[in-house]
């Protein structure tokens, strides 16, 4: 099953959406074209800073020896099709194509031998970065990725059933059409049990809270106007585009 | 969600070579907020944890990009929370873990009005005894200019908190203690520290 969260006629409705692309309500289905697309159904999002090797190289920074986690507000969440607001002004603000794990139940002290029976599935995020704001507290701070609507969320949650291996998926960022970034999952330094068993060692994770798992290498600067698509394996296509300041106040007015 | 700033005391912005810009926030997830009276959990395989007592602004309304000098306009009242922390030994990375574990985040016992939020003396009791004070004359970044910073590009919403900062000088507590956030004169929360088994036993679903 393909869960979706949209907007239609000012409703807000969990539909899911078929294989053909046509979303069914629960009363029948509508075309895509006519609703606004929004971030899945979703709890504490959680995600992973520097859990591919060659993203960590790419940075300076060796992979860490504990998973780097920091959480986003749901303010920061968006949906497919929408836009993500790069400040006035700056110099690199980058994309970050990552898949999400999606919890399915109640999670604590989970043994990673146990841990995919707790996941529901996958969605895939675009968990874009503004550089230009990081400071040595707490970094990445909330100033760089917890930004209102800077993080594209979607279009769906896959059902686990639907992929086949989640550490053998292929993930590409595509910039105006133009490959600009390619990974796998398999080269994840921490992988989805493991992050599972480590987080639930400290907190409950609950039905639709989730875990993004971080980015290979290859993030590139983006400006207004870019379209950005970052496409996983077995799992979608996320597509969203970059607006200006003016833009998008204007667009979230 | 409540947001918590650390480094926002005076003293402690004051000794270091290169103060941060902007405040140092981090975000308690909804697993994290307890209330009180209730049990906060003394995880397994950790000497101790620490309490961090801070006044909390709660949000009566949305705010978004809110100037300084609108901003109590956006501002319901004040409570207590307890910023409960696994000892932190460096501030570079997102506390997660430190900040995260379930009921880490006690927030109450009431939301009140303060004539001046600025002025609170805090003070946190371990098993009765005054361990920690501090008062929000000290606070580095104040209310409104937490609030202008923080919806500068965050939204809160209705029921969010913001708590200011946490006075220096972290104490330790264990399994069996009971630890009391004070506003003096305003407010009280209190929390008992239990073991984790306890906790699960007395948290199960």
């Amino acid at each position: 099953m393909r869960r979706a969260r949209v907007r239609h006629e000012g409703a807000i409705h969990d539909v899911t959406v078929a294989p053909d692309g046509a979303l069914r309500f629960p009363d029948g289905g509508v075309s895509e074209e006519s609703v606004t697309w929004l971030p899945p159904k979703h709890g504490t999002f959680l995600a992973l800073g520097l859990n591919y090797k060659d993203h960590a190289k790419e940075l300076d920074f060796k992979p860490p020896e504990e998973p780097l986690l920091f959480l986003k507000a749901s303010s920061s969440l968006t949906g497919h099709r929408r836009y993500s607001c790069r400040p006035d002004g700056v110099e690199m603000m980058h994309y970050e194509g990552e898949l999400v794990v999606v919890a399915g139940r109640a999670a604590s002290r989970v043994r990673r031998s146990e841990a995919m029976d707790f996941v529901l599935g996958y969605t895939i995020a675009n968990d874009y970065a503004v550089r230009d704001y990081l400071e040595d507290f707490y970094r990445p701070n909330l100033r760089v990725k917890s930004r209102d609507a800077l993080t594209p969320l979607g279009p769906y949650i896959v059902d686990k059933e639907a992929v086949d291996d989640p550490h053998a998926l292929e993930i590409r960022t595509f910039v105006n059409g133009e490959l600009r970034q390619q990974g796998n999952t398999r080269d994840l330094v921490f992988d989805i049990p493991f992050l599972l068993e480590y987080v639930t060692s400290f907190m409950t994770l609950q039905p639709f809270d989730m875990i993004s798992t971080g980015t290979p290498k290859g993030v590139s600067n983006v400006v207004a106007g870019d379209e950005v698509v970052v496409e996983i394996e077995s799992v979608g296509r996320l597509q969203s585009r970059v607006v200006a300041e003016e833009e998008w106040n204007a667009l979230e007015a | 969600m409540v947001i918590g700033v650390a480094l926002n005391l005076t003293s402690e912005v004051a000794v270091l070579d290169c103060p941060p810009k902007a405040p140092v926030l981090c975000i308690k997830p909804e697993n994290t907020l307890s209330s009180h009276l209730a049990s906060v959990p003394h995880p397994d395989g950790v000497p101790a944890i620490q309490p961090g007592p801070s006044l909390a602004v709660v949000l009566g309304r949305r705010a978004r990009r809110v100037d300084r000098l609108r901003a109590l306009d956006y501002v319901k009242g004040y409570t207590l929370f307890n910023d409960f922390s696994l000892r932190e030994t460096s501030l570079f990375r997102p506390p997660v873990r430190s900040k995260c574990f379930d009921s880490f985040g006690p927030l109450g016992p009431g939301v009140i009005p303060l004539e001046d939020p600025h002025d609170v003396t805090l003070r946190c009791r371990v098993n009765g005894e005054i361990r920690q004070e501090g008062s929000t004359r000290d606070l580095a970044f104040r209310i409104p200019e937490l609030i202008e910073a923080i919806t500068s590009f965050l939204t809160l919403e209705e029921g969010d908190a913001i708590a200011t900062g946490v006075p220096p000088g972290r104490v330790d507590v264990v399994a069996g203690d009971s630890v009391t956030v004070e506003a003096v004169g305003a407010l009280a929360l209190t929390n008992f520290i239990v073991s984790e088994d306890e906790f699960r036993t007395r948290n199960r679903p």
